[in-house]
């Protein structure tokens, strides 16, 4: 066999690796970017999942003042009462009864501008959900609810229901 | 041969592969038309709905509706057997003016009390609901009228021509609200009855233990707290009895009946104050 054809068979080895890695590092591309067609879906999907979670917190049945009440009712006297250690342990109660407890967070806003923060603060957190809960005077309330991104990366099973 | 192979190894892999990542886009492909589908959107539409309109619809009005029936079973028990001024005192707001006392005649029944007590709350809820009304306290909200959520259709009529099998002629969505339940262990029926059975017990006029017998004065105060100390005993877990205002020279004696039940968010107890105007019998 001559040098040339040494040569020329090695180049082809060589080539046809770099060929592979190419093919395979194009295919790992290409799937990332076809992913931006369906992130609308999945947005959708998200933020109905943590409005779900928020709408399962503010709906669970607590005991107030010897009565069985929605949360969303207890929180209203939590916050005025200013008892925001039991807006905490509430708040603690239920993120325990998710797979990864540490890391969600609650945040009341009162009327006058100051929050309670409750649960993990810092983090790559996905789109979370909030809403507006009437106090008997008609000022309003805000809660927001947020999770971190790696809760979804454990997939959607990571969230015990 | 054992050259050859290593020679064309990699091509047949790469081969191998790129039929893999055909095969994988294909299914990758299908996959993003069944999320991005027109009835698939429509669906995590009504969804996303559906649970958006519950945190920032309907639980909203549902506390307003708790707050107008706190508020109720305020106004019932200051006037008795009628609707009265009294009012739930929400935490960090004005204490209410303190109810006036209602004569002991106008202290009615319990199916009149609840009559009005319909009243009251009809007139405080945000929307209209009907109101079942049970003992211990349970109120059923049922919206009277659909109560729709209007979101905009997300197939536009264009895109839906293109999917004849799922036709979608609306250009909108409802969300009705459904039924909600509101309990509170307020033993209103019982209450009501206890509060009844003490002012025939004071107020007859056929007891002769009664304190009509007593000429008016000194003694007779003392018959009326003594009363009073016994309607403890028999209203025990739910009325608290306390004569609050003497006026022994005109035979007037106020009593004020404090409800052992209370409602969550309120600061006071709800009491149902009484005038008995108990003159001596000649």
């Amino acid at each position: 066999m001559s040098r040339g054809q040494i040569l020329g068979r090695q180049f082809i080895i060589i080539g046809s690796w770099i060929v592979l890695i190419i093919t395979v590092a194009l295919a790992f591309i290409l799937q990332g970017l076809s992913g931006g067609a369906s992130d609308e879906a999945l947005k959708v999907a998200k933020t109905t999942d943590a409005q779900y979670t928020l709408a399962a917190y503010l709906h669970q049945t607590v005991t107030l003042n010897g009565q069985q009440v929605p949360m969303a009712e207890a929180l209203v006297y939590y916050a005025l009462m200013q008892d925001r250690k039991r807006f905490e342990e509430s708040a603690a109660k239920f993120f325990a009864l998710h797979a990864n407890a540490e890391w969600h967070a609650l945040t009341l806003k009162f009327p006058d501008g100051t929050a309670w923060e409750t649960g993990v603060r810092q983090g790559a957190f996905i789109r979370g959900a909030s809403t507006k809960i009437p106090l008997p005077d008609g000022k309003l309330l805000e809660l927001e609810y947020k999770e971190l991104e790696a809760v979804r990366t454990q997939g959607w099973g990571a969230l015990a229901r | 041969m054992k050259r050859g192979f290593f020679v064309f190894e990699p091509l047949i892999v790469l081969v191998f592969i790129s039929m893999l990542a055909i095969a994988a886009f294909v299914v990758l492909d299908d996959t993003t038309d069944a999320i991005e589908a027109p009835l698939g959107r429509h669906a995590a539409t009504l969804a996303q709905t559906r649970i958006s309109a519950e945190n920032d619809v309907f639980l909203a009005r549902e506390l307003k509706a708790r707050y107008a029936v706190q508020n109720a079973v305020y106004a019932l028990a200051s006037g008795g057997g009628r609707v009265g001024p009294g009012k739930c005192q929400f935490e960090g707001m004005p204490a209410p003016e303190e109810s006036p006392a209602v004569a002991s005649r106008d202290v009615s029944d319990w199916p009149t009390n609840v009559a009005q007590f319909r009243q009251v709350l009809a007139g405080e809820m945000p929307v209209p609901y009907e109101f079942a009304v049970d003992a211990p306290l349970r109120i059923k909200g049922i919206p009277l009228v659909p109560e729709p959520v209007k979101i905009a259709n997300p197939i536009l009529p264009s895109e839906a021509a293109r999917y004849v099998s799922a036709p979608v002629a609306t250009n909108s969505v409802y969300v009705p609200r459904l039924a909600f339940s509101i309990e509170y262990d307020y033993k209103m029926k019982e209450t009501y009855d206890a509060i009844r059975e003490a002012v025939d017990f004071i107020d007859t006029t056929s007891d002769l233990g009664n304190c009509r017998a007593y000429p008016t004065g000194e003694v007779k105060t003392q018959c009326v707290t003594q009363k009073v100390v016994e309607l403890n005993d028999k209203t025990k877990g739910l009325v608290r009895w306390a004569v609050d205002v003497k006026d022994a020279a005109s035979d007037v004696y106020i009593v004020t009946a404090y409800h052992e039940f209370r409602m969550p968010l309120c600061k006071n107890q709800p009491v149902t104050r009484i005038r008995f105007h108990l003159p001596t019998l000649q």
